[in-house]
């Protein structure tokens, strides 16, 4: 990198170093200042590599997936068919789906493997009647992604992965 | 990821540049400011001057694509071009075009072409031209006419078009859903065909517009369905529009009563019986549109999935006694996430998340996304579209599509055509517009993003699509693709996006039907199943490719197939290598080996 200071001025006479020390007010010089950015500059460059090898090593271990499971009721009764969807908050990681059993339970599973990746996901429930045009079971909202106020977090812990969700009526909400 | 890890390494590494380049140049601060620390995100409005005055090109086109497509109509020798019949009569069945189908006629181990066209209303049956155009696949993307040659050049009305060797004979033959009246073509293997329609009793007159080959009865005789759509002749063709400016437009689809399918069960003595009562279908009638055979709940049974038109879809689950009831409700089907009945064109089935289970992909009018059917097991599916493909198919009309993996990393890859029915929206106030983009959807990890961008030149631009149909057409190893468009040239996109070293397999049933139509394939050296099916049907009135390619994968020169047969028998055949084309024949005995026969380069 080349030094600003060396260029200002065309000097026949081999530079000498300029003395710009102020021992009365102990104010930094340039050299001094020149090695504190030498330091700061070591010190940013080690935490960008410390930071660049956690990118590196998180970017190439693939996500985890940890079990989750939950059973969902609405009006006091388990929603016993369907099913569930989540899509992860961190959009580079693929949602998750299960099937709700005639209890309202749940499991959780990524691309066919048990599980769904760690971090926030929202989630939707899917339950709707027979016939033609089918009703709902829960309230519209739960039926999509987009609208859905339910939001779980995967975590690392399996032990905390177990959640029971109880839906609620907008329309009572309201009243 | 890779780009993404690049730019979260070079953004503080430009920060510090920025720290310990603090005395120079103001002019140098500037270079490196300038430099971008993300791809900006190029939307359709700016990737084309064409696409910059359409309202919908405003959804992104999402990120560079790792998928490329090369246009080689021009110096292919294919000079065909569709006519849809549109005029100012509006006549109903000329809004939705003709499909094309791909098929190796002569078995030179090249696949070609079957273009379906339309023609003016009212039909005239003496009229000769236009009418369909066969091209012969000679290598090299160049191709010669040979509608003559073969026999074939049906001049009527071609809706929709189905490939199979109904009569076991080895050679693949053509049906033709028509306007008017349906016809088969039977291959002689010499290079020509014969029209056999009345023989062969599947002579139907309604309004086909799609077909779909499988054995339901699992006697070795591929049987047919027959998507009808409504009852609709030009005699009764309504007026639409403003008659006060004498303005038409193509009337509501909810104005023609739907015509119920058929199903024809082949005989084995070269004949077909109507078995549509028998079988149980109609339950209830819709206005089909597409229709596609493949085993969807892991019976070892095929069933059949049909597209219908403004009312709920039918999962027809083959119950091996004769029986196809309509399960359609029960399973997920039948509707969109949130319970509603769509407008629905093309299909498409693969395992898009590699659980081992077939998905389903469906097409859809404009302002309803795209379904995507996931099937979680269990006769059980999820109707996931907007969480795996959340872009690009709201403000389009949808009609041939393809799950393909085209980038050959295992994991299947979308694409769909889009076109409105009318193209002369202006003219009654409405918004839309008669041309689209068609969208390319790349799959990583079941997740598909909308890639669109970068494919080609062809998906810089605006069509009007219809048929579709994906198929090696150059035999190197990765699947092509062709486009059929109203009143205009087809399209012939050349797979330009890696070298490939996969396996292309071709089965031979037997005593299974020759086609072997719902046998599945899993490659089993994968740490996932990367499972595949031999599928009737498909797209919107289109046949594809019955080969199946499966990409190379790790270190091995060698991959394992395992083989699910038709007859629910099963072969394993192993090590084969990377890189070669093979036909697998299935052994009359379970015990005995599969045959594989590997096809030399030409």
């Amino acid at each position: 990198m080349t030094n600003p200071e060396s260029t200002s001025e065309p000097n026949p006479v081999p530079a000498k170093p300029v003395q710009t020390r102020e021992p009365e007010s102990g104010l930094p010089y340039q050299q001094d200042f020149s090695l504190v950015r030498v330091l700061l500059t070591v010190l940013i460059l080690s935490g960008i590599g410390a930071g660049g090898w956690y990118l590196l090593l998180r970017e190439t271990t693939p996500p985890i997936l940890v079990p989750y499971s939950g059973r969902v009721f609405y009006k006091g009764a388990a929603v016993s068919s369907g099913g569930i969807l989540t899509e992860p908050f961190n959009k580079d990681l693929t949602g998750a789906v299960g099937a709700l059993d005639a209890q309202g339970r749940f499991t959780l599973m990524t691309n066919g493997q048990p599980g769904a990746y760690l971090g926030r996901h929202k989630l939707a429930v899917s339950a709707m009647t027979g016939g033609s045009p089918p009703t709902p079971i829960v309230p519209a909202m739960y039926l999509d992604l987009r609208s859905t106020p339910l939001e779980i977090e995967i975590y690392d812990q399996e032990s905390r992965n177990t959640e029971e969700f109880t839906l609620n009526d907008p329309s009572e909400t309201k009243n | 990821m890779t780009a993404r890890l690049c730019m979260r390494l070079v953004i503080p590494a430009v920060v510090m540049a920025v720290f310990l380049q603090g005395c120079e140049s103001d002019k140098r601060k500037v270079q490196l400011a300038a430099i971008p620390l993300e791809s900006p995100q190029i939307t359709s409005r700016e990737a084309s001057s064409e696409l910059a005055s359409d309202r919908e090109a405003s959804i992104p086109s999402g990120q560079a694509s790792p998928i490329h497509f090369t246009s080689m109509l021009q110096t292919s020798g294919i000079s065909f071009l569709h006519e849809s019949g549109d005029s100012a009569d509006k006549a109903f069945p000329a809004a939705n075009g003709s499909g094309l189908a791909t098929l190796d006629f002569d078995m030179d181990g090249r696949y070609d072409l079957y273009f379906g066209n339309g023609t003016s209303f009212p039909i005239d049956p003496r009229r000769k031209i236009p009418a369909d155009e066969f091209y012969r696949n000679l290598g090299e993307w160049v191709f010669q006419n040979v509608t003559k040659l073969s026999g074939l050049g049906f001049s009527e009305y071609t809706s929709g078009l189905a490939i199979g060797d109904y009569n076991d004979d080895g050679f693949p033959d053509i049906y033709v859903a028509s306007v008017g009246t349906n016809q088969m073509y039977v291959n002689h293997g010499d290079g020509t065909f014969s029209e056999v329609s009345s023989e062969t009793a599947t002579d139907d007159s309604r309004w086909g517009v799609s077909a779909a080959f499988a054995d339901l009865d699992n006697d070795g005789f591929l049987d047919l369905y027959v998507c009808n759509y409504a009852d609709w002749d030009f005699a009764n063709n309504r007026y639409c529009g403003d008659q006060g400016r004498g303005i038409r437009m193509y009337c509501s689809p909810t104005l023609f009563p739907p015509a119920k399918d058929i199903l024809y069960h082949n005989r084995g003595d070269g004949a077909f019986d109507d078995a549509s009562e028998k079988f149980g279908i109609n339950d209830p009638p819709g206005r089909a549109q597409g229709v596609i055979a493949a085993d969807l709940n892991s019976d070892g049974l095929i069933d059949l999935y049909v597209a219908n038109d403004i009312s709920a879809n039918a999962l027809l689950i083959n119950s091996g006694d004769g029986r196809l009831p309509n399960r359609a409700e029960s399973t997920g089907t039948a509707f969109d996430h949130l319970g509603t009945a769509q407008a629905s064109m093309g299909l498409a089935v693969a395992d898009i998340d590699r659980n081992g289970l077939f998905d389903l992909f469906v097409t859809n009018y404009e302002n309803e996304a795209n379904a995507l059917y996931e099937n979680i097991g269990n006769e059980n599916f999820l109707e996931s579209g907007s969480m795996r493909i959340p872009d690009g198919s709201l403000p389009y009309v949808g009609w041939g599509t393809a799950l393909s993996d085209f980038d050959l990393d295992g994991w299947p890859d979308l694409i769909v055509t889009n076109g409105h029915t009318d193209n002369n929206l202006s003219q009654f106030g409405k918004e839309g517009r008669y041309l689209q983009p068609p969208g390319v959807w790349h799959n990583r990890n079941g997740m598909f993003s909308l890639v669109t961008k970068d494919c080609g030149a062809y998906f810089e631009q605006l069509h009007c699509g219809r048929a579709l149909v994906t198929v090696d057409l150059d035999n190197d190893g990765d699947p092509d693709v062709v486009i059929g468009h109203q009143d205009n040239q087809p399209a012939l996109l050349r797979n330009d996006t890696k070298e490939s070293n996969s396996v292309v397999v071709r089965l031979i049933g037997r005593p299974d039907n020759r086609t072997a139509i719902g046998s599945v394939i899993e490659s089993v050296s994968e740490d996932l199943p990367a499972c595949q099916v031999i599928y009737g049907g498909g797209s919107y009135a289109s046949a594809s490719d019955q080969r199946l390619i499966f990409p190379a994968h790790g270190n091995s020169m060698n991959i394992d197939l395992r083989i699910r047969w038709p007859n629910g028998t099963r072969s394993l055949v192993r090590s084969i290598r990377q890189g070669g084309a093979y036909v697998l024949v299935q052994p009359s005995l379970s015990e005995q080996p599969t045959l594989c026969l590997e096809i030399p380069v030409q």
